[in-house]
């Protein structure tokens, strides 16, 4: 087995070299899942009535099935696995697709694979240990939830372990893929960027296999069609907990991730160290004239982020919309929503859920902005911002360039998510509804001034101290999505909301329009960035 | 002549970390001046704030007769940079980095560029995180030598060279010399400096230790012997003219100046040597003799 050679210990510097970005993911995963048991058990656990209404509403919606699977009767099992299901999977799926890639293409792209290997290490240790913190991450991520599960008395059953299960399985058949497509490319964002599209075509063949599926008698559950089975993302569902608790579906699971992973090992042996099955293809000799210039450099550098970020708030528009019109249909004589619509200001019930949804995703999403504004630090971190500035570019024209990219992606990617959701909804409802397409888009960029000033204040920290940008943009983004419904739980005082832009976005249909806090945020922002290319101005580069 | 660079005294601090300690340097127009120091002596720190990079705590920088902090821009449109660190975009091609930089210079010479490409025999059609270290830097080196500059200020730029690219890059330094073009090289390859540095400046610790040209430098002028007597040599320590004497067991070896030179070979013939060498001075030894942290075992 000298193949194997020296597994455990390059296990060991796994788990040393991710001590914190492993359990951030397990807990985000686990946090997500375990975190909505209790408040999907609170909401629809005392009433038969929520249940019924929540299934008979995600039952006959297409885009339900779509994102909430095929539900399998009214019970509260059915709602967890509608609300948490798919997100929990995209993220253990991530997590365990970096886990890998990271380990092992990573390694061999910076030169430490080489040196790994040239010390007594078996071939095949490296990509070995690189499954083994995948599964254990995994395994971890199922047993925290099985037993957040059972510790609520509503999923106190056999089923929270088939649901589980059902979760790592998946998670660790992602990491069989990531170690093929590491095999594939010869750089990690290559490998990375081919195992996310394989996931991606597992969640399309599965959504449109529960889409197409057929509808019971009593019109409160769903049977898959056939297409389903053959997505691996499928199976997990298809494991049906709470309902059938089927076994094989996993045990499908596992050994296509053997299958997968036994694969790897026979590419892995078909190369050599730092090659791949596919090298990088060449590219041109010359630049062309699109990438001459600062704007062109920041378009190049930011085009792919914010395309990707694109598609994200188009499917977000459309989700929203279709919500919207289900909510209409079940809910409308409700008297939970008629208190909504009290106590959101007038106008009718849709114009409220889209004024109170709109602000709420734009907050969400503003992790777009975020991404955006990494990419000077990314310059500035790697170094290449001294080639930039050692040139006859200006700090002020460089910062510019990236700010007034992010800017345009802003405006953009709102006007998406509006236009998306303007056209969603009306192919989606009659036309007696009362909601215009104008007012829907609208609705989306009023939160523009919002996301611009959420803009400036991070760029306001890159200016100081640009090593800060990430963890900073982060927090202050979990700040600004969690506080208004922090302080509502905790009782915190009100001032709390205030420090988050999106709190002030006008609510827009159902209230008159205030152009007061627009013009606010928007005069704030520009404040903040002429502070910040001052700043930036006057502060060293930070170089190695 | 006039002079390119001018630095006085430069102190730089990060936090409490003095990194440059009044440091002095002149570069000369149509010079090509080699910056040498041991790693971590600030270097890269000095080169970064001649381009207005970073800014000076206190003391005198011009370059090109301007202060360069907040005159970078129109500063940089006149010269060429190599940084140490050789990064670029690892998705663009080395071709597409080339231009890229070439044009925020405000644009390259297409001559000087095949002819370089050439020359370093550079395939611009990969992608840079496909290249091994030297190509990187021949990357770097294609884009800055192509800008038709007057000034150029590499930063180690041939650490990962092979001989022959090195000897290439040597080239290419002579005929911009001959174009009367100033080069500013921070080099730790001695023998580089050596074919094609007019003068040197020595630095250690942010502090200048040793500048002017190669043939001035006192210590260069020394001659180096190594001797074995049975008789102790420690006599010859305490002469004029002799340097870094240093004795253990029957073998002694030391310095002499010029002018000392005929006196000490005197006494030295009164003892009854069993092996006698001597070697001209070499910028190495130079080196190690700054380079070396511990206290200086010269004895007077």
């Amino acid at each position: 087995m000298d193949r194997f050679t020296g597994t455990l210990r390059l296990l060991r510097l796994a788990l040393r070299r991710d001590r914190i970005r492993l359990p951030v993911l397990i807990a985000l995963a686990v946090g997500f899942v375990g975190g909505s048991a209790p408040a999907i058990v609170e909401t629809f656990g005392g009433s038969k009535e929520e249940i019924l209404s929540y299934i008979s509403s995600a039952v006959p919606s297409v885009v339900g099935r779509i994102f909430q699977g095929a539900v399998q009767g009214p019970n509260v099992g059915s709602v967890l696995i509608a609300e948490v299901f798919l997100f929990g999977l995209f993220i253990i799926a991530i997590m365990s697709i970096f886990v890998v890639s990271r380990h092992t293409r990573h390694n061999e792209e910076t030169g430490a694979g080489e040196l790994i290997s040239s010390g007594i290490v078996g071939r095949s240790a490296p990509l070995t240990a690189a499954l083994l913190v995948a599964v254990l991450a995994n395994a971890v991520v199922g047993l925290l939830i099985f037993g957040i599960l059972v510790s609520v008395p509503e999923f106190n059953n056999g089923s929270s372990a088939y649901f589980a299960a059902a979760m790592a399985a998946f998670g660790i058949l992602m990491a069989s893929v990531s170690a093929v497509t590491a095999q594939l490319s010869d750089y990690r964002r290559g490998a990375n960027l081919m195992a996310i599209s394989v996931l991606g075509v597992f969640f399309v063949i599965r959504a449109l296999g529960d889409s197409l599926g057929k509808i019971g008698a009593d019109g409160l559950s769903v049977t898959s069609s056939w297409i389903s089975w053959l997505s691996p993302m499928g199976w997990s569902y298809l494991v049906l907990p709470f309902a059938a608790d089927r076994l094989f579906p996993i045990v499908m699971l596992l050994g296509l991730s053997a299958a997968l992973s036994g694969f790897a090992y026979y590419l892995m042996s078909k190369r050599d160290i730092g090659s791949s099955i596919f090298n990088s293809k060449p590219g041109p000799a010359r630049a062309s004239s699109h990438l001459l210039g600062t704007m062109g450099l920041t378009h190049r550098l930011q085009k792919g982020n914010l395309t990707a970020w694109l598609v994200g708030y188009g499917v977000a528009g459309v989700l929203i919309a279709v919500v919207v019109n289900d909510f209409r249909a079940t809910f409308e004589d409700s008297d939970v929503f008629a208190d909504f619509i009290t106590t959101s200001g007038n106008g009718n019930f849709m114009q409220s859920v889209i004024a109170t949804m709109f602000p709420l995703l734009a907050a969400m999403l503003s992790a777009y902005v975020i991404t955006a504004i990494s990419k000077m630090q990314d310059e500035e971190s790697s170094g290449r911002i001294e080639y930039l500035l050692g040139t006859a570019l200006d700090k002020t024209k460089w910062m510019l360039s990236h700010v007034g990219y992010t800017l345009m992606g802003i405006v953009a990617t709102l006007a998406v998510m509006g236009v998306a959701g303007a056209i969603a909804y009306n192919l989606a409802t009659d036309s007696t509804t009362s909601l215009s397409g104008i007012e829907i888009g609208l609705s989306a960029l009023a939160s523009v001034p919002a996301m611009t000033l959420f803009m400036t204040v991070i760029v306001f920290v890159f200016a100081l101290r640009s090593r800060f940008v990430k963890a900073f943009g982060w927090g202050f983004y979990v700040y600004c999505t969690l506080i208004s419904s922090l302080n509502q739980i905790f009782a915190w005082p009100t001032w709390t909301s205030y420090l988050s832009p999106f709190y002030h976005t006008p609510q827009y249909p159902g209230a008159t329009f205030d152009w007061l806090p627009i013009i606010v945020m928007s005069v704030s922002a520009v404040i903040v960035l002429i502070v910040s290319v001052a700043m930036f101005n006057r502060r060293d580069i930070s170089l190695k | 002549m006039s002079t390119n660079i001018e630095i006085q005294n430069l102190v730089k601090e990060f936090g409490s970390f003095r990194a440059l300690d009044g440091l002095n340097l002149q570069v000369a127009e149509g010079e090509v001046h080699g910056f040498l120091g041991p790693n971590g002596s600030g270097k890269s720190t000095t080169i970064r704030i001649i381009l207005g990079l970073l800014k000076k705590t206190s003391g005198q920088v011009t370059l090109l007769g301007q202060e360069p902090w907040g005159n970078s821009v129109e500063l940089h449109r006149q010269l060429a940079y190599v940084p140490g660190d050789v990064n670029l975009w690892p998705n663009l091609s080395g071709g597409e980095c080339i231009d890229l930089l070439g044009d925020l210079r405000g644009g390259l010479n297409e001559d000087k560029r095949a002819n370089l490409i050439e020359r370093f025999d550079l395939d611009p059609t990969k992608k840079f995180r496909t290249y091994s270290k030297g190509n990187k830097q021949k990357v770097a080196l294609v884009a800055a030598l192509a800008s038709d500059v007057d000034l150029y200020i590499l930063d180690e730029p041939t650490s990962g060279l092979d001989p022959l690219m090195e000897a290439t890059f040597q080239q290419y330094v002579l005929e911009l010399k001959d174009q009367g073009k100033t080069v500013l090289l921070s080099s730790h390859i001695l023998a580089e400096v050596e074919a094609l540095c007019d003068r040197v400046t020595i630095i250690r610790e942010g502090k200048t230790v040793e500048q002017g040209t190669l043939r001035n430098i006192q210590e260069l002028q020394r001659t180096n012997f190594t001797i074995e007597s049975k008789q102790s040599a420690e006599a010859i320590a305490n002469l004029d003219g002799v340097h870094e004497f240093e004795q253990s067991g029957d073998k002694a070896s030391f310095e002499v100046e010029p002018q000392h030179l005929s006196a000490i070979t005197k006494r030295i013939a009164e003892l009854e040597l069993t092996h006698i060498t001597s070697h001209p001075p070499k910028l190495e030894e130079l080196f190690l003799r700054h380079y070396d942290h511990s206290p200086r075992t010269k004895k007077q």
